[in-house]
């Protein structure tokens, strides 16, 4: 049995709004039955200065080992009351919330006995839980100064360098032998015209001459094990094999097109070509007079794939514009559902298109085009859902906008990190304000491996995920609780009791964020957890059969308890 | 100890989406019988089918277990583990003499003041109208 603490009991009426329902007096007066009690004072506003003052006097003039504080929900001021606490001397774990405002008076006006007798009901639990709780020993992470990027296109490159710029160790990790990814295959970059070919030479020049950045082409990450601030990187390279240390990684592995095989007659009839396929014939210098037609959201925008991937417009846009515009006796039809064109810049690249003589035409998916034509394109029918009339309009070529899908490389690194992907295979971000962070921490995604989207948006996010990295290793240590599972709050990881564990590899086969091993002790094997990378979300607990890895924050004894006490 | 008609009713509520839930339901002013009592997690995952048989042999006459949606677990796919988990747990209950409705999975309900009110309303109704049936 654990020895019994010294716990001070508090009840918070929050300006009386709780006295309506719930019998103070009568909650006090119980409370103060409870073994381990000293005393239990009642207070209208401990949130308040004045309150909190009456607090830390309460505290320190008792030598308090534990607070129990019952008043409003514990995401109210929970977290404030934990730093308060620990500036007084005590653990932050030795203090619980109980809510008996929103969960109790505040649901239960209409019934005072019934909010009363659940008062106490609740009181008792988190006296039953504060009772067997022990002090939480935090621990010390040091912060290794560097990052591994992994994809050495547009948004791995801006991530380097950004990295490069303040003096931050970039390992840019590249499949390829050579960098650049789509840079190297786009004509040009809308809605700038730049030469991507161009980009790509500036972007390598600044690259080769900052100290600060190591290339790494033709390697392949074959495994990522540690955590936050101390990463070890396994590369796999044709010839031989690296470890790299490194405090944060970005992944930028980007994206790569759809290929529309078995549709609009593609690789059936000569003529009919991607997007990407396009963008090379005019790297290559080929001709595009004559008649041109361009076909929007092939695969995109359908039940199987509903999203629309917002590059695929921009750039028929730009390359039917500059069809018309090189060879002014060509003719160019844009056959559409809707022209996606948002913000200023493509907005005006949509009118530079039309004023240049590119016919828009839109179709239903209920009528697609059809391609006429045998051997080679001949024409391609259209049900103008504007006109209302049937084209049929001579071709010599067509262009298929597909849209961007996820890289399998997402669902590769996603299984070795444990970080879940979307329902398309993409990366998503942890919260609203933290975008570009995943479930792990030390782990950001950038560019198309997020999402479809263009160069200048990748470089955006890439420069952005430099940034996020960058703040992350700013400090010279960080503590592991810092990493917790909810922002702001702390995440209590699991703990083993190692005299107990047999050893039996459950807890790790079940963790779903890999934050267990098997280590050597003694002769025999014991659970060990990774303080870092575990949320403390408590699925080992659960497998575990000799109650040997617990949760601090509720274990299996306080929950026990917790239910006895419930209805007492 | 008090008899009362009133069915017994354990919560584990998931700090996030349900914890939100209650939270906002009493900022609101939602009305809710008095009768169950709720455990905070830091995620369904930490229920143990122990604490569930335990809560019944305390007596309780309904348990729920309440999380965030299914693919909008904070902590990768455990609230999925756990789903699977207590399912099997209720096919075990069943055979142990408890009616499966006793035990309810809510995910991703309890995340505003209105569905938390009606899911707890809803198991509460459930409990009741076993209850006038036979006796668990």
């Amino acid at each position: 049995m654990i020895p019994q603490k010294r716990i001070g009991a508090f009840l918070c009426t929050c300006g009386d709004t709780l006295s309506s329902s719930v019998g103070v007096e009568e909650l006090k007066s119980q409370v103060e039955l409870l073994p381990g009690i000293l005393f239990c004072h009642v207070h209208d506003a401990l949130c308040q200065e004045e309150g909190r003052a009456f607090l830390k006097e309460q505290v320190q003039a008792s030598y308090l080992e534990g607070i129990l504080l019952a008043g409003c929900s514990p995401r109210g001021h929970g977290a404030i009351f934990e730093r308060l606490i620990a500036q007084w001397g005590l653990n932050e774990q030795m203090l619980e919330v109980v809510d008996i405002r929103e969960g109790c008076a505040w649901v239960h006006a209409d019934q005072p006995d019934g909010a009363t007798a659940k008062a106490q009901g609740l009181v008792r639990m988190g006296w039953a839980k504060l009772s067997m709780k022990g002090p939480w020993q935090d621990a010390d992470l040091p912060l290794r100064k560097s990052a591994l990027i992994v994809g050495g296109g547009p948004a791995g490159m801006a991530a380097a360098l950004g990295l490069a710029q303040q003096g931050m160790k970039a390992h840019l990790v590249e499949k390829d032998n050579m960098l650049g990814g789509w840079l190297r295959r786009l004509s040009s970059l809308y809605p700038s015209g730049v030469k991507g070919a161009d980009l790509l030479e500036t972007m390598k020049r600044k690259m080769e001459q900052s100290p600060f950045i190591s290339i790494l082409l033709n390697h392949e990450v074959a495994a990522v094990k540690g955590n936050v601030g101390n990463f070890l990187v396994h590369l796999r390279a044709r010839a031989e094999c690296k470890t790299i240390k490194t405090g944060a990684v970005i992944l930028a592995m980007g994206a790569q097109p759809f290929v529309p095989s078995g549709l609009f007659k593609y690789g059936e009839v000569q003529g009919v070509m991607t997007q990407e396929e396009l963008e090379s014939a005019l790297l290559q210098g080929q001709e595009f007079s004559g008649t041109t037609v361009f076909i929007q959201c092939i695969g995109a925008r359908i039940p199987e794939r509903p999203y629309c991937s917002s590059i695929c417009c921009p750039e028929a846009l730009k390359n039917a514009g500059l069809i018309r515009t090189r060879w002014p006796q060509s003719k160019v039809f844009l056959l559409h559902r809707d022209v996606m064109a948002p913000g200023v810049d493509l907005e005006r690249l949509y009118h530079q298109a039309m004023d240049s003589g590119v016919r828009f035409l839109r179709y239903t998916p209920d009528h697609l085009p059809s391609i006429e034509g045998t051997g080679s394109v001949r024409a391609v029918k259209v049900l103008d859902s504007l006109g209302g009339r049937e084209m049929v309009l001579e071709a010599d070529r067509v262009i298929l906008s597909n849209p961007l899908v996820a890289n399998p490389a997402n669902a590769e690194l996603a299984g070795m990190l444990s970080l879940s992907l979307d329902g398309y295979g993409f990366f998503a971000g942890r919260s609203l304000l933290e975008p570009n962070q995943m479930a792990i921490p030390g782990i950001y995604a950038c560019g198309t491996s997020c999402w479809p989207c263009s160069v200048q948006e990748a470089i955006t996010q890439g420069v952005a995920g430099a940034g996020s990295v960058l703040a992350l290793l700013k400090a010279e240590t960080a503590k592991a609780s810092d990493f917790g599972a909810m922002e702001g709050v702390k995440g209590w990881p699991a703990v083993v009791k190692e005299s107990a564990c047999s050893g039996c590899g459950n807890c790790s086969q079940a963790c779903p964020v890999k934050s267990i091993g098997l280590q050597p002790l003694n002769g025999r094997r014991v659970a060990r957890v990774n303080k870092v990378r575990c949320t403390g979300c408590g699925t080992c607990a659960t497998v575990c059969s000799g109650g040997a890895i617990q949760t601090p924050s509720l274990s299996d004894a306080m929950a026990t308890k917790m239910i006895h006490e419930a209805f007492q | 100890m008090k008899v009362s008609s009133d069915p017994k009713v354990l919560i584990f509520a998931c700090d996030w989406c349900p914890g939100l839930g209650s939270d906002r339901a009493g900022q609101e002013r939602l009305a809710l019988p008095s009768y169950f009592r709720i455990v905070r997690l830091d995620c369904a995952a930490q229920v143990s089918g122990e604490w569930v048989i335990k809560a019944f042999s305390e007596g309780m006459d309904g348990v729920m277990v309440m999380g965030c949606h299914l693919d909008a677990c904070r902590h990768q796919d455990a609230n999925h583990r756990t789903h699977k988990k207590l399912e099997t747990l209720r096919w075990l209950l069943e055979r142990m003499g408890v009616e499966p409705e006793r035990l309810c999975l809510s995910w991703g309900m309890g995340r505003e003041a209105l569905p938390f009110q009606e899911e707890v309303r809803n198991f509460i109704s459930t409990l009741k109208s076993l209850k006038a049936g036979q006796k668990a």
